[in-house]
């Protein structure tokens, strides 16, 4: 006998310019509890993108298979989800190498990383091709309110020659829709909370500040829907509701501080005005809001350009003060090799802390995080010498329930990452033949 | 690596082969390098239709024999380019060809040739390593030598926009069996096709001599080693296709009338003993360390250019 009451997969709170959408609840699976069907969650797909190559040295684990003894270096902060994430090993982004193009490593290997194709030389009239994300995007993000959300952490320009011809376009983005259209990333964190749960386009700072003033937090316009939705909702659901909705208040917080602290410091550059001065706080309010973005299905795809390519900001809340950028070209000297290294695992250690907080959020009988599919990497290994090759690149998550973790796996020399993205696109429900310089599917990351 | 504005690089060679099924694929690959130490070439890309690790191990050995001179690659002085090899065929058996050089051992027991290639991991796919190396060329300046089956080529053509990139890049494919041409052509092969005449291979024969005279100039080099396990004068149809792919215009060539799309190499019979001394030449010649083609760091005004002359 059916007993329990069902709940659609799209409703919302909605109320006074606020609309929320809402978590998986057991409410929202068929009845007879089918929360327990595997593949019922959806899957998401996000890449995390560092610039300026990586220290290698304290990257790769020693041996292939299972992970034995402690983790590299920068990847220690990943320690408690070791289980959960894979290195592969030999990736290679040919397209990002000049081929006949010359200088430009740093434009060439951003424009690459997703889109597969070379980028054309050129900061006016620029062309890459469609990146794996925005296949995806295009074929399944209509089941979502957002195909896919664009997140960064610098403030970047999008015109003008940001390496040797290349343009900013190339080093600033990560996502393009077409050959000749990138989506910029969102940068503030108040116009992404907007774009999330409503409110329009962004405010200027005045008019924002005189809101503010008078603000109240997004759920004071959905309470009474809130209030009908829970007597609707058995314990487990309700708790599952409180959590969710206290993540969304914990967010107001966090940007209520941002902007005021903003209001009281002048960065001496010009900043969108929710960005918080700290790196790390600024790192977490935006992943916090792309967890509740896949929480409540908002989105499934994610590009998370952390820094842009070849960027020179220094990192002086960990007591750098010389630029990323000129540091990579370390020339072997240790002291400047300490410091990428710093920085390496100072990215590391913001992103295990959104990867925890993904694994923490129940879903079905998995996580968030067992229903992902997150890559991190960067789109040159050897900053220093500017190498194509054995791309730092790791995946964490289970892809529902499709993706061994725990061990490094090694490719055949030259493999291009367009492989994996196509392995990543299967895995997405998105089948297609072809994708940038792909030569087939990459081999080793399922369960078996 | 190669840079707008510098003018057009020496000829990049691709070189496919079944090394280890035959001492001349080796003399081959010898003369490829000889061409590429003075300039004439730049090998660009390696692979082994062979499917067996020691036979891209010996692709590697080779390569490092001359290393410095396999790549124009900024930072490759010392490095070898990564070996191509076709793994989803029947495993093939190791012949002695590759066995016996790669397990000579120096007095402390140190292999003489040391090489990174144990397991498939320290290979490149085929296919795609020879993809990648064409998209580094400037159009109509690649050429393609073949010494064996069409297998890892055949692959190429499978790749999406290979055949357009091919017709772009490729002035030449050279191969060294009308079977593997004729296989290509079918496929479809979108440059010109010329296909070594199995005649020319058997008028010009290696002297095992050089063993005892050219090659003994090396305290050791991992091609004689090769040769010697089986001391032969050896028919050299592949390294007239490494020759002709290099050096089109050599009068010791001809080529006939096209019948499809594939031109045979001929010999001229008057050349023969200039063509051998070629070969001996370019087989035996030193590796020459290239300098890298790399951009020119901008003149410092401050400094001239050239120093002064001393008093």
């Amino acid at each position: 006998m059916i007993t329990k009451k069902t709940l659609s997969r799209r409703t919302m709170l909605r109320g006074a310019g606020a609309a929320i959408a809402l978590p998986m609840f057991d409410a929202m699976a068929p009845a007879m509890n089918s929360s327990s069907i595997p593949g019922k969650a959806p899957i998401r797909m996000a890449f995390t993108y560092v610039p300026n190559g990586l220290d290698m040295r304290h990257w790769t684990p020693k041996q292939d298979g299972a992970f034995v003894g402690e983790l590299p270096k920068i990847l220690k902060p990943m320690e408690s989800m070791r289980q959960d994430m894979t290195i592969l090993s030999n990736l290679t982004q040919n397209n990002g190498r000049a081929l006949l193009d010359g200088a430009g490593d740093h434009g060439r290997c951003c424009g690459a990383y997703l889109t597969g194709v070379q980028p054309r030389k050129s900061f006016v009239d620029i062309k890459a091709g469609i990146s794996c994300d925005q296949i995806v995007a295009n074929q399944v993000g209509g089941q979502n309110r957002f195909p896919s959300l664009e997140v960064g952490l610098e403030d970047a320009r999008q015109a003008g020659d940001c390496d040797s011809g290349y343009s900013c376009a190339y080093t600033n983005n990560l996502a393009w829709r077409s050959e000749t259209q990138p989506l910029p990333p969102v940068l503030d964190p108040r116009a992404l909370f907007e774009r999330l749960f409503g409110k329009g386009a962004a405010l200027n700072p005045e008019e924002r500040a005189r809101q503010t003033k008078y603000r109240r937090s997004i759920l004071d316009f959905v309470t009474a829907d809130t209030r009908k939705l829970q007597g609707d909702l058995g314990p487990t659901d309700r708790r599952k509701l409180d959590e969710y909705l206290s993540s969304i208040r914990e967010i107001e917080r966090q940007l209520e501080k941002a902007e005021k602290d903003n209001a009281q410091v002048n960065p001496g550059m010009p900043k969108p005005y929710g960005v918080p001065a700290d790196f790390a706080e600024h790192f977490k309010l935006m992943t916090d809001m792309i967890t509740v973005a896949f929480q409540a299905d908002m989105s499934r795809v994610v590009t998370f350009l952390v820094t842009r390519e070849g960027t020179s900001r220094p990192y002086r809340e960990i007591g750098i003060p010389d630029g990323h950028h000129p540091l990579t070209h370390h020339q072997n000297k240790q002291e400047l090799l300490d410091k990428v290294t710093r920085i390496n695992e100072y990215h590391m250690v913001q992103f295990a802390k959104w990867m925890e907080k993904l694994k923490s959020i129940k879903e079905g009988d998995s996580t968030i995080l067992g229903n992902s599919m997150i890559v991190y990497g960067a789109g040159l290994s050897d900053g220093n010498r500017h190498t194509h090759e054995n791309l730092p690149v790791m995946i964490v998550g289970g892809g529902g329930n499709t993706i061994k973790g725990g061990r490094r796996i090694t490719y055949r020399k030259e493999t291009p990452i367009s492989n994996l993205y196509l392995s990543m696109m299967d895995r997405m429900g998105v089948r297609i033949e072809h994708f940038g310089d792909a030569t087939g599917r990459i081999d080793g990351l399922n369960l078996a | 690596m190669q840079f707008r504005g510098q003018g057009k690089p020496s000829l990049g060679v691709v070189f496919d082969s079944d090394m280890g099924s035959r001492v001349e694929t080796a003399l081959a690959l010898s003369v490829l390098y000889g061409l590429d130490g003075k300039n004439e070439c730049r090998v660009v890309s390696i692979s082994s239709s062979r499917t067996s690790l020691l036979s891209a191990a010996y692709c590697e050995v080779v390569g490092r024999f001359y290393a410095g001179a396999v790549s124009g690659a900024i930072f490759s002085i010392g490095r070898t380019l990564p070996v191509g090899l076709a793994a989803d065929g029947k495993i093939a058996g190791d012949t002695p060809i590759l066995t016996g050089p790669l397990s000579l051992k120096k007095p402390d027991g140190s292999p003489t040739y040391e090489h990174g290639i144990d397991e498939l991991i320290d290979t490149a796919e085929a296919h795609g390593l020879i993809r990648n190396a064409l998209t580094a060329q400037h159009d109509q300046n690649a050429a393609v030598v073949l010494a064996g089956p069409a297998t890892n080529l055949l692959k190429v053509l499978s790749l999406p926009g290979s055949k357009a990139l091919i017709a772009a890049k490729v002035k030449h494919l050279v191969c060294s069996t009308p079977l593997a041409a004729k296989e290509l052509e079918a496929a479809g092969w979108p440059s010109p096709i010329v296909s070594v005449s199995p005649s020319v291979g058997s008028a010009v024969l290696f002297p095992a001599a050089t063993l005892e005279k050219e090659f003994a100039a090396f305290p050791a080099h991992p091609v004689a080693d090769a040769f010697r396990v089986q001391p032969h004068d050896a028919p050299t149809g592949e390294l007239a296709a490494v020759l002709y792919a290099v050096r089109p215009a050599d009068k010791a060539f001809a080529l006939s009338e096209s019948v499809g799309k594939i031109r045979q190499l001929l010999l001229e019979t008057a050349e023969k003993e200039r063509l051998l001394a070629a070969y001996i030449e370019l087989a035996t010649a030193k590796p020459v360390v290239r300098q890298p083609r790399f951009r020119p760091p901008a003149v410092d005004a401050k400094k001239p250019d050239v120093p002064p002359a001393k008093p």
